[in-house]
């Protein structure tokens, strides 16, 4: 019985993803008609400026804003679990993981707004542009980042980092030398998880997007309220190919950092 | 006296009143405690006594809340880790995941500031000293518990500190491995001539290491003393029950032969003598007879009666019930390979020890 209702929520999850990848290889003008196998659609998306510009803007964005919110995150998720004491802290902790839960276009509206009330202060940022999705997208990246090294450091050997002191290593030297590079793995799954969420993110992006930086989903989502066209089917196999490699990548290597501790602090 | 001989007077470690409070909780409670050049001191207690966080404000972890810890006359309670001639080896020994054996010991000598090629040396006589040169290219999840253990060792001595710290050293071995180790950290002890202070909960690696043992409950120092005072003569029931097994029993002062302390002993039924540290308390006093369970042997003596004994290869267990009430536990040596045992279930039988091997207690 559980089995079966395993399998009939995977196939609610994947089975509209496998449609569209097959979709995605119909030789057929109408999408609702198999024509057969080709891949035309694939030819026309890279002929196709609009989309490779969206391609391009999104893949910057995503980069950008998942490195700032590494950056971040890590710092905050440090903070987060090394130093418990102070005030506030569980208020701070909410604070962090909000932007998860919060409504996107709730989100996307204050960003928007806080964007324009920047701007008429102190002129910048000038206008919607590429940079104004990259601090949008940071923000809710650095949630995500932030969650997965608190996370990561809940189970950190604290000893280690007591003996680099005890060694003759000063704090920052400690962080960069041993503390970094021992949850490093924590770290890129947490950027490749920020680069995925900004690339599929839609919502926030259309608010704080001006002229000129449309990113890959906002294309994609006026060219189907235009018609769904089989090129569509196509770019979303892309998308879906992209995301699905991040994310299996950051599952990879934390299961391995996780196999590889594991062994390490075995007794024997 | 000789320049030598007073500089051997001083103690290398003074550790004075120092107190740790956590919280409103006493970890240490006032202690004070002179260790020697070149001692292998055991802090021995069991879990909450504060021996592990005496040893964390050793190695600068923790701040004593008053007191002061010198080392060669010069107080280091507010020097940082990084600065002390002291180092440690932890009991997860806490070796850093992403380097190899040889980077792992070179950290500290890098943080020094000590030149490359000697530095090369400096690794290569380490892992020469634990035996451990043909695993200088590994990383640590690659090795067992024992090599781990082994190459933390050599870690915390690179820097030649004067002060070596050990929480737990052989905790994590199992017991074949851990005896082994016991006697090889000793000659290396002998080899580095660091002095080392050991913290243990495990009663036998603090006999077997130490060249003295100091006890600690509630965050105090019980007693100082080296292992053979410690086992044969405890201060108190705490350090009798908590090193070895002892036999207990209720007993009051009688009087004094002048060597030994007389002692009414209702359990027994009749007076016996006991060794008695220091001025005997007055007549009557309650205090408690000590005996260790192979001081005592059987055959001739006082009565008892066998409740149950257990044969352990090396010794059989015999567990008397006394003519007072009383059970006591006796441990014989099997000197022959005994066919069958000559003492079985309620046999009556007769037991002895000789007054310097018990013990009267004061509490």
């Amino acid at each position: 019985m559980i089995r079966l209702l395993a399998i009939l929520g995977f196939a609610l999850l994947y089975v509209p993803l496998a449609v569209l990848i097959i979709y995605s290889f119909n030789a057929s003008q109408l999408v609702s008609v198999w024509g057969g196998w080709s891949t035309r659609w694939y030819g026309e998306l890279w002929s196709n400026d609009a989309v490779l510009d969206a391609a391009l803007v999104s893949l910057q964005v995503a980069v950008l804003s998942a490195s700032i919110g590494t950056i971040f995150g890590t710092l905050i998720g440090y903070i987060l679990s090394r130093f418990g004491g102070f005030r506030l802290r569980m208020l701070f902790t909410a604070m962090t993981t909000a932007p998860i839960v919060m409504p996107e276009v709730v989100t996307g509206l204050s960003l928007l707004l806080l964007f324009i009330s920047m701007e008429q202060l102190f002129g910048w940022p000038q206008g919607r542009s590429v940079t104004t999705i990259v601090i949008a997208h940071a923000t809710f990246g650095m949630a995500f980042v932030a969650v997965v090294i608190q996370a990561r450091l809940a189970g950190f050997d604290r000893s280690i980092e007591e003996a680099a002191r005890d060694l003759g290593a000063r704090p920052v030297r400690i962080f960069m030398g041993i503390t970094l590079p021992v949850i490093a793995p924590a770290l890129i799954s947490g950027w490749l998880l920020a680069f995925t969420l900004s690339l599929d993110d839609l919502v926030i992006a259309s608010f704080v997007s001006g002229q000129g930086s449309s990113t890959l989903p906002m294309v994609i989502y006026s060219k189907v309220r235009l018609g769904v066209s089989p090129d569509v089917n196509a770019l979303g196999t892309l998308v879906i190919l992209v995301v699905a490699t991040g994310l299996i990548l950051g599952a990879l290597i934390m299961s391995r950092a996780e196999a590889r501790r594991r062994r390490s602090q075995d007794r024997s | 006296m000789s320049d030598e001989a007073s500089a051997q007077e001083q103690p290398f470690l003074r550790i004075r009143n120092v107190t740790k409070v956590f919280d409103g909780t006493t970890a240490v409670d006032d202690l004070s405690l002179d260790i020697r050049r070149k001692e292998l001191f055991c802090l021995l207690g069991g879990s909450g006594s504060g021996k592990s966080t005496l040893l964390r404000m050793l190695a600068g972890f923790e701040t004593p809340t008053s007191g002061a810890i010198e080392i060669e006359g010069r107080d280091i309670v507010g020097t940082d880790p990084a600065d002390r001639p002291v180092n440690m080896m932890f009991q997860s020994y806490a070796l850093f995941p992403h380097m190899n054996v040889a980077d792992n010991i070179a950290y500290g000598l890098k943080r020094m500031g000590m030149p490359k090629s000697e530095r090369l040396s400096r690794v290569a006589e380490m892992l020469r000293l634990v035996r451990m040169e043909e695993f200088a290219k590994r990383k640590p999840h690659q090795m067992s518990g024992g090599q781990r253990q082994r190459v933390a060792l050599a870690r915390a001595l690179a820097r030649g500190p004067k002060l070596l710290l050990l929480d737990e050293p052989l905790s994590a071995l199992d017991r074949k491995l851990r005896e082994e180790t016991q006697f090889e950290l000793m000659d290396i002890f002998d080899k580095t001539g660091t002095t080392f202070v050991v913290v243990t909960h495990d009663q036998e690696e603090a006999m077997t290491l130490a060249t003295r043992i100091g006890v600690m409950d509630k965050g105090k120092l019980v007693q100082v003393d080296t292992p053979r005072r410690i086992y044969e003569f405890p201060k108190n029931r705490l350090i009798a029950d908590f090193v070895g097994n002892v036999n207990l029993l209720e007993a009051s002062v009688a009087g004094d032969d002048g060597r030994f302390v007389r002692l009414d002993c209702p359990a027994i039924g009749q007076e016996v003598r006991a060794v008695c540290e220091g001025d005997i308390p007055q007549i009557g006093t309650p205090v408690t007879l000590a005996v260790r369970p192979e001081k005592i042997t059987l055959g001739s003596g006082y009565p008892a009666i066998v409740e149950d004994y257990a044969y352990r290869g090396d010794v059989t267990r015999y567990r008397l019930r006394l003519a007072g009430g009383g059970i006591l536990d006796v441990s014989r040596a099997n000197r022959a390979r005994a066919g069958e045992q000559d003492i079985t279930w309620d046999m009556p039988v007769h037991f002895d020890f000789a007054p310097e091997g018990a013990v009267m207690l004061r509490d």
